[in-house]
């Protein structure tokens, strides 16, 4: 009854033009195709379905044991490191092509925002698509949502693994290509481009440029696992370091290779990374992993994860005490925390982690050299707490 | 039969009938089936097309919807927070969005019934001949 009177007024209008439609059965067929098309047409003008606003909140305190400065946590309660509001609008140009750009503002950097992502995406609709602009750098299976606490099980990702690459974007392209193998589902995606990281962002205190970026990874989804290959590298460029060994990069080639598996099947979750970085010359190169496992009750995950981090070149830095000071790593971390889903959108997350095992080494902390500055560090250990609050919108 | 003994089967048949259980839907002139695995990608976004090749116009219901969680219950076993989740994953990235969410089975039964790649779900009970069947978990 009600498609009757959903039709009627339609009918109506239109009879005139049906007026030599042989049957009713026709004429019904007409109709029905008419109205497909004019709420295809109205779905497909209308600015609602074509421009899309979500966002993202990240509202996050970090306080530590001590000032070893791990997640920048230090004694003094932290609010601004970690918290972030990301605002996303997508514009879609036609039905294959759209743009994205994602303007993100850090406590840390006073909330003043920045472009993350600005790309166009196109998709051929054969399993390809490609995207040109400004670019997430896809080393970790998190990578693309990196900024979005609210899409991670954790209150932090494992730093060991995830502060290991000095930049996050790139200026560049990429094209993936989906493959549906059934049950399984195979994306290969190739990036190229460059970028540069300014001295107040890395950890080695000068501006570093990155030219030739390129890179491939391939995931594999098959029912409730994630299996994930990476390979990137780069030529590095820097003017001197200031460090005796180090000196000045020129055109030396970086290279990352990293691995991941992840497991969900709604109750249970097992994620882990292993990632290997390698630098010409002097500068570190680096193994780290993590495995996380966690399980949803009800609201709840709890989860508990194992992370290290250590430098594998060490001996290239033994002629120089700054460069073994500021370059050797070693460093193990546990961590035991809970995600709350408060709501469909918000989530509150506590943390405690503790990072240890530093041996002789700074365990990778900028601010955990020691004021003698000779080959020790300041604390041996740290235990860093965190309350977060994410949000998507 | 006494009274109440037809009250409880009257009320127990319309209960029934209320808790049909919730059904994937297509245009009369769409797939005829489709597997528990394709629904699920269909509304995971993880295939875009139909089997016949044409790409699919995937309806969900509003979030709080009975329907809604049982379906998902059912198809992706993902929570609404985990949709959230899984959602704002590819969102964020710009490699997707979720399916369009209608106010009510009515509306998405009208969908279905004139767009011929249409695909959504209803309970059981609101099912007429303006729709097919495509999958009943």
């Amino acid at each position: 009854m009600k498609k009757v009177f959903t039709l009627l007024p339609l009918a109506v209008v239109c009879a005139t033009q049906f007026a030599y439609a042989a049957t009713d059965a026709e004429r019904l067929a007409k109709l029905e195709q008419e109205l497909a098309m004019l709420q295809e047409q109205s779905s497909y003008d209308s600015l609602a379905d074509r421009m899309t606003i979500n966002g993202f909140f990240t509202g996050k305190m970090v306080a530590a044991n001590n000032d070893a400065g791990f997640d920048n946590a230090t004694t003094t309660p932290n609010f601004a490191d970690g918290s972030k509001l990301g605002l996303q609008g997508t514009f879609a140009l036609t039905d294959q092509t759209q743009i994205v750009a994602q303007l993100v503002g850090r406590g840390s950097d006073d909330w003043t925002p920045e472009m993350e992502w600005a790309f166009l995406s196109h998709d051929f609709d054969n399993g390809f698509v490609t995207r040109v602009g400004r670019l997430r750098l896809p080393l970790y299976m998190y990578s693309d949502f990196l900024e979005v606490g609210y899409a991670q099980p954790w209150a932090t990702p494992p730093a060991d693994v995830y502060t290991i690459a000095p930049i996050t974007s790139f200026n560049g392209v990429d094209v993936t290509y989906q493959h549906d193998l059934g049950d399984a589902i195979l994306a290969l995606q190739a990036s190229y481009g460059n970028d540069s990281s300014s001295a107040e962002d890395n950890s080695v205190g000068t501006d570093v440029e990155f030219s030739d970026i390129a890179g491939l990874s391939a995931t594999l989804s098959y029912e409730e696992w994630v299996f994930r290959g990476t390979y990137f590298q780069t030529d590095l460029s820097s003017a001197d370091t200031g460090l005796p060994l180090l000196g000045a990069f020129e055109n030396e080639r970086a290279q990352f290779i990293g691995a991941g598996v992840s497991y969900d099947n709604g109750s249970l979750i097992a994620i882990s990374e292993y990632t290997i970085s390698k630098v010409e010359g002097a500068y570190a190169d680096t193994e780290s992993a993590y495995i996380t496992l966690g399980y949803r009750v009800e609201a709840f995950t709890p989860y508990v994860s194992y992370s290290y981090l250590k430098t594998t070149d060490d001996e290239k830095r033994a002629a120089s005490s700054v460069d073994t000071t500021l370059l050797t790593w070693q460093r193990s971390t546990y961590s035991v925390g809970t995600r709350y889903d408060i709501s469909a959108n918000l989530a509150l997350k506590l943390d405690v982690t503790y990072a240890g095992d530093f041996g002789d080494t700074t365990g990778s902390l900028a601010s955990n050299v020691s004021p003698a500055y000779a080959n020790t560090q300041e604390f041996d250990d740290t235990i860093v707490y965190t309350i977060s609050f994410d949000a998507v919108f | 039969m006494n009274l109440l003994a037809k009250v409880v089967l009257t009320t127990a048949l319309f209960s029934g009938v209320a808790q049909a259980g919730v059904v994937v839907i297509g245009n009369p002139n769409g797939p005829d089936a489709l597997s528990k695995s394709q629904v699920s990608k269909l509304y995971l976004g993880k295939s875009k097309k139909l089997p016949n090749g044409s790409k699919a116009s995937v309806l969900e219901q509003a979030k709080g919807n009975a329907v809604r969680d049982e379906f998902h219950g059912a198809i992706t076993g993902k929570s609404d927070a985990q949709l959230q989740a899984y959602w704002s994953r590819l969102v964020f990235t710009g490699k997707g969005k979720p399916p369009k969410a209608l106010g009510s089975s009515a509306s998405v039964k009208n969908s279905v019934a004139s767009n011929i790649n249409a695909i959504g779900y209803i309970d059981e009970a609101d099912l007429d001949a303006s729709v097919k069947v495509v999958f009943k978990p």
